[in-house]
C-alpha cells in the first residue's frame, strides 16, 4: 500500500486521532468504549431486584415451597440392574442368556452411562442442598434488611411531615402575630428592614454577648452591683417619665406626627408581657416598611438610653439643641451614633428612610447589646417621634445636626432581606457601631428570639 | 480494442455508485477503442422494473443496448430468502434462488454477452453481487474482469461468489480493503487485480461564494453530499450533529445535498438543499469547510474523492474501512466511531485552520496522484495489456498450480442442495477487517486469515 498513500511530514491522521481519543478520555475518565457503554444501557433493570417488590413473608414463602417441593428422584443402577428381577428363573434365564444378548449389542456403555448419570443425580441433588441453605440465608438476610429499611424510611418521612407541619405552623402563627402588631393603633409606622439574621450570625452574635458576658464576670462583683445599682435607678426615672408621654401621644396618629420631627414627641407604649416576640418579617419590596415587635423593642431602648443620656447632660444639652426645638430627651440625637441616626422617617413623614445601621450591620448589633444594663427589659413599642432626625450613616459622629434637605437627597433603600443587608453593609457602618460601643451606649436591634432570651 | 461493459442499470440521469462508475469507465474508455454498454431497461434498483426501451441507443457517445427484466424483484420472496442464506445454515441452491430473486433477471442480456464474446477482448462487469455479473462470469471466465464494488456486507460470505472470484481474468478493485476483503474471502490473491477506483470530472475551479450567495449561506458550514438514507449512515449522523449543535451553539451547520429517502430533522442548523446539479454541487464542497461521510459501507466513496479533489478535509465514519483506510492514506481526513470522536474531530477541522488546510491540500495531492483520470484510465489500459499477453488459462482457475483447472464448477443435484453452509454473516465475521495498510499478499503467497490479520496488527 506504499504506493497508494501520501504522507505528509506535518499531518499525520492518525496521530491527530490518537491524540483525539486521547482528549476524550481525559474528559471522560473512565475508558468506556462505546460499546461498552451501550452494553452498560442495555442493561435491563428487571434484571435487578425490585426492592419495592420484596415482601416481608417472602421468607415463609420461600421456606414453605422448598418444603413443599420433593426431593428429585433418583435411581442407583449398577452392573447386573439391568437383568435384575424377582423371579429366580427369569433371573436365571437372563444370565443365561446374556451373552447372547452382547453378541447383539454392547450393553456396557449404556450401563455406565446410566450409572454414572445416578451419581451425577446425586451430586446435583447434594449441591442443590447446599445453594438451597445459601439461598435461604441470602433471602432471610435480605428480607430482613429491606424490612428494616423500610420501616426507617417510613419513620423518616413521618418525621418529615411532622417538622413539615410545626414549620407550616410556626409560619402561620408569626404571620398572624406579625399582622396583630402591625395595626394595633397607636404602632409605630415602619422603621427598617427586618434582620433575618443567619443563623451562623446568631450564633456568632450569641458567642459575642457570651464573651462579653462572660468578661463582665471578670469584672468583680464590686462592678455588678455597681451597675445593677445604675439600672435600676434608670428604669425607676423612665417610669416616672412614661406617663406623661403615653398620655400626650397616644391619641395622635402616627402620621401627623411625622412631617415635623422637631415638633415629635417621645412616645413609648409598655408592650404587656403577653405580648408575643416574633421573628421579623422581610419586607415586600416596594411597599412601606412596617414595624414590628423588635423594632420597637430595640427601639424602644434606644429612646431609653437617650433619655439616660438626656438625663445626664442636662440642662446643657437642651440649651444645645434648644434651637432645633427637639425634646430633651432625644437632644443628642444629633451627635448619637449612627445607629440612632439613622432611624428615623423622610421628613415629609413618609416611612420611607429607615434605620441603615441597623439593617446594614446586623453583626454589630450583638455586639452592642452586650453594653445595655443586664436587667430584663420589657420590649417596648417606639412611635417615631421618639426617634430623632435621620442621618445618613455615613455622617456618623461627624454631624452633630442632621440637615432635613440631606435626608430627603439621600434616602436608604430598604434592604429586602438580611443576607443582602449583610451583603451590602458598608464596613466603616461595622466599625462605627463597633466604635459606639467603646465611646457611646449603641442600642442594638435584637432580631432573634436567641437574643431576647439572653436578654 | 472491443469492450463491453455490463451493468445493471445505465443511464445519463442514473446516479448510483456503481452505475455512475461504469459510466465514468464505459466513457473514458470509449476513448481508446470501442466500448458497448450492456444493460437492462430497469431504472429503479428495487423492482427492476423495466421503464426505459429495449435496444441500442447512445449516451454521451456510447451505445448502450439495453435487454428487457424477465421478472421485478418480489421484496418479500427477496427477504426471506436473504435471512435464508445470511442467518441461517443454507445450500448453494438457496444461494442460487436468491441470486435469482435479488435480479435483475435478464437472461437475454446473458445470452447477448455470450454470444457477442467472440468478438471481444474483454467483458468489464460492474457490481459482482447481481445476476448477470454471477452468470456471464461463469460462462465467459475467460473474458470477464469484474469490478466488484463491494462491501462490507454477508453478501460477500456466500460461496457461489468465490469461484467466480478465482476463475475471471482479472479484477479491478476501488480500494486496498476491498482488495484484501475479497482475497480473504476467495482466496484469489493470484487473480490479476489492480486497486484503480474511479475518477471525477472535478472543475479546475469552482466558486465557493457563489454557492453561499445562492442559497444564502453565510455560517461555515459542513456538507453531507449523497442520498439521504439510514443506510448510508444519516440517521446517526443527525444524531451526533444534533448533539453538537446544541453543546456548540456557535459551530457550523449542515447542509444536506441529495434526495432525502429517510425524514430530515427540522432544525435551525440543518438544511436540506435536496438534489443539485455538478456545478452547484462542485460549488457547494468548495464552501465547505468540511465533507461528512457516515456511510458505514462503501467500496469507495466518489464524493470523497471530490472534496479532496477540491482540496476539502473528509469527516469519515471509522467503522467503514474503506473510508477510513483512505483517511488514513491520503492523509486529508479525519475519522469517528463514536460521538464524541465526532464532535472532537468535527471541532479541531473547524477550529484549527492550518490543520484543515493542510488536510485539503494533501487531499488534493491524493486525489490528484491516484485517481485522476489518466491514472485510472492507464491502469484500465494496463490490465488489458497485461492480459492480452498473457494467455488465457483455458477456462480454468487462476489458483497457483491449479492454472489448468476449469472455473470450480457448481455441485452435483444433490450436493446443491444439502444445506451445510454456514451463514453469510458467519463467514463475514471470519475475514479479517479494519483499514488496509499493510501491502497486498504476493499472487503466488496466500496468506492465511490468520497471517494476514498477524500482518495488519504489526503494521
Amino acid at each position: 500500500m506504499s504506493d497508494f498513500s501520501v504522507r505528509s511530514d506535518n499531518v499525520d491522521v492518525e496521530q491527530i486521532m490518537r491524540q483525539i481519543r486521547s482528549r476524550i478520555r481525559e474528559k471522560r475518565g473512565v475508558d468506556y468504549t462505546e460499546d461498552e457503554i451501550r452494553e452498560l444501557a442495555n442493561v435491563k433493570l428487571e434484571k435487578f431486584i425490585d426492592p419495592k417488590g420484596v415482601r416481608s413473608n417472602l421468607l415463609e414463602e420461600y421456606r414453605r415451597l422448598s418444603s413443599a417441593e420433593p426431593a428429585p428422584p433418583n435411581y442407583a443402577f449398577g452392573e447386573d440392574t439391568l437383568y435384575e428381577t424377582h423371579r429366580a428363573p427369569i433371573r436365571w434365564l437372563r444370565s443365561l442368556l446374556r451373552p447372547f444378548l452382547k453378541l447383539l449389542f454392547n450393553p456396557n456403555p449404556l450401563i455406565q452411562a446410566l450409572h454414572i448419570q445416578s451419581q451425577l443425580n446425586e451430586r446435583n441433588a447434594e449441591r442443590h442442598a447446599r445453594l438451597d441453605a445459601l439461598h435461604y440465608e441470602v433471602i432471610h438476610n435480605l428480607v430482613l434488611e429491606l424490612t428494616r429499611t423500610g420501616v426507617e424510611v417510613k419513620s423518616l418521612k413521618m418525621r418529615l411531615e411532622s417538622m413539615a407541619s410545626r414549620l407550616d405552623f410556626d409560619e402561620r402563627r408569626a404571620r398572624a402575630l406579625e399582622g396583630v402588631v402591625q395595626y394595633r393603633p397607636g404602632s409605630v409606622p415602619p422603621l427598617q428592614p427586618p434582620t433575618g439574621q443567619e443563623p451562623g450570625r446568631r450564633e456568632q452574635g450569641r458567642r459575642d454577648q457570651q464573651g462579653r458576658r462572660d468578661n463582665r464576670g471578670d469584672q468583680g462583683p464590686r462592678d455588678r452591683d455597681r451597675d445593677r445599682d445604675r439600672d435600676r435607678d434608670r428604669d425607676r426615672d423612665r417610669d416616672r417619665n412614661r406617663a406623661p408621654r403615653e398620655g400626650g401621644q397616644q391619641q395622635q396618629p402616627p402620621q401627623q406626627q411625622q412631617p415635623a420631627p422637631q415638633q415629635q414627641q417621645p412616645q413609648q407604649r409598655e408592650v404587656p408581657p403577653s405580648a408575643p416576640v416574633r421573628e421579623p418579617v422581610p419586607p415586600t419590596p416596594g411597599e412601606p416598611q412596617q414595624s414590628n415587635a423588635l423594632d420597637n423593642d430595640g427601639n424602644e431602648r434606644r429612646a431609653r438610653r437617650r433619655r439616660r443620656r438626656g438625663r445626664r447632660r442636662g440642662a446643657a444639652g437642651q440649651e444645645g439643641f434648644a434651637g432645633t426645638g427637639q425634646p430633651a430627651g432625644t437632644a443628642d440625637a444629633g451627635g448619637g451614633s449612627a445607629d440612632e441616626q439613622g432611624e428615623f422617617e423622610s421628613a415629609d413623614g413618609g416611612p420611607e428612610f429607615e434605620d441603615r445601621a441597623s439593617t446594614t450591620s446586623p453583626a454589630a448589633e450583638p455586639e452592642a447589646s452586650a453594653d445595655r444594663a443586664p436587667h430584663a427589659v420589657q420590649p417596648e413599642f417606639v412611635t417615631p417621634a421618639s426617634r430623632p432626625a435621620p442621618e445618613h450613616v455615613d455622617a456618623g459622629w461627624a454631624s452633630p445636626q442632621p440637615s432635613p434637605e440631606h435626608r430627603e437627597t439621600e434616602p436608604v433603600p430598604p434592604q429586602p432581606s438580611s443576607a443582602s443587608s449583610s451583603a451590602s453593609a458598608p464596613p466603616s457602618t461595622s466599625s462605627s457601631s463597633s466604635a459606639t460601643h467603646h465611646e457611646a451606649p449603641v442600642a442594638p436591634t435584637p432580631s432573634s428570639p436567641e437574643h431576647r432570651e439572653e436578654e | 480494442m472491443n469492450v463491453a461493459v455490463v451493468v445493471q442499470r445505465y443511464g445519463a440521469d442514473i446516479n448510483g455508485g456503481a452505475e455512475l462508475h461504469a459510466r465514468y469507465i464505459a466513457e473514458r474508455l470509449s476513448r481508446h477503442g470501442s466500448v458497448e454498454v450492456v444493460t437492462t431497461c430497469a431504472r429503479d434498483y428495487v423492482t427492476w422494473k423495466n421503464e426505459l426501451p429495449a435496444g441500442v441507443e447512445q449516451v454521451n457517445g456510447v451505445t448502450v443496448r439495453r435487454f428487457p427484466v424477465a421478472h421485478q424483484r418480489r421484496p418479500d420472496e427477496f427477504g426471506r430468502r436473504s435471512i435464508r442464506v445470511f442467518d441461517r445454515i443454507h445450500s448453494v441452491a438457496d444461494e442460487l434462488r436468491w441470486l435469482e430473486s435479488e435480479g435483475p433477471a435478464s437472461p437475454a442480456l446473458v445470452q447477448y454477452v455470450e454470444q457477442a464474446s467472440k468478438d471481444l477482448d474483454f467483458v468489464l462487469l460492474f457490481s459482482y453481487r447481481y445476476y448477470h455479473a454471477w452468470h456471464i462470469a461463469r460462462r465467459i471466465p475467460a473474458k470477464a474482469i469484474i469490478v466488484p464494488t463491494a462491501e462490507r456486507d454477508a453478501t460477500i460470505g456466500l460461496s457461489i461468489f468465490a469461484p467466480v472470484f478465482r476463475g475471471v481474468r482479472a479484477l479491478m478493485y476501488n480500494s486496498p480493503e476491498e482488495q484484501a476483503m475479497i482475497v480473504a474471502a476467495a482466496n484469489n490473491a493470484s487473480v490479476p487485480g489492480v486497486v484503480v477506483g474511479v475518477g471525477s470530472d472535478v472543475p479546475e475551479r469552482s466558486d465557493g461564494d457563489r454557492f453561499r450567495r445562492k442559497f444564502n449561506r453565510r455560517r461555515p458550514f459542513a456538507i453531507y453530499i449523497g442520498r439521504i438514507d439510514e443506510n448510508k449512515g444519516c440517521g446517526e449522523l443527525f444524531s451526533h450533529f444534533q448533539r453538537y449543535a446544541a453543546a456548540f451553539p456557535h459551530g457550523m451547520d449542515l447542509v444536506l445535498v441529495g434526495s432525502a429517502i429517510m425524514d430530515v430533522p427540522r432544525h435551525p442548523r440543518i438544511h436540506h438543499l435536496g438534489f443539485l446539479d455538478d456545478r452547484d454541487k462542485f460549488d457547494a464542497l468548495a464552501a465547505a469547510d468540511v465533507l461528512i461521510m457516515p456511510s458505514y459501507f462503501e467500496s469507495l466513496s466518489m464524493v470523497a474523492l471530490e472534496a479532496w479533489g477540491l482540496g476539502r478535509p473528509v469527516l469519515a465514519n471509522g467503522r467503514c474501512d474503506v473510508l477510513k483506510g483512505q483517511c488514513i492514506r491520503s492523509n486529508a481526513g479525519l475519522y469517528y466511531e463514536n460521538y464524541e470522536e465526532f464532535v472532537e474531530a468535527l471541532y479541531s477541522l473547524e477550529s484549527n485552520g492550518p490543520l484543515n488546510a493542510r488536510l485539503g491540500r494533501n487531499g488534493r495531492e491524493f486525489f490528484k496522484r491516484h485517481y485522476a483520470w489518466p491514472v485510472i484510465e492507464r491502469k484500465y489500459l494496463d490490465m488489458f495489456a497485461q492480459l492480452k499477453r498473457e494467455l488465457p488459462p483455458e477456462g480454468g482457475s487462476h489458483i497457483a498450480g491449479e492454472r489448468d483447472t476449469a472455473m470450480d464448477p457448481l455441485p452435483g443435484w444433490f450436493a446443491r442442495r444439502r444445506r451445510e453452509l454456514p451463514p453469510a454473516t458467519e463467514v463475514l465475521r471470519r475475514i479479517p477487517d479494519g483499514p488496509a495498510l499493510a501491502d497486498p499478499p504476493a499472487r503466488a503467497d496466500v496468506p492465511s486469515d490468520r497471517q494476514q490479520r498477524d500482518r495488519r496488527r504489526s503494521a
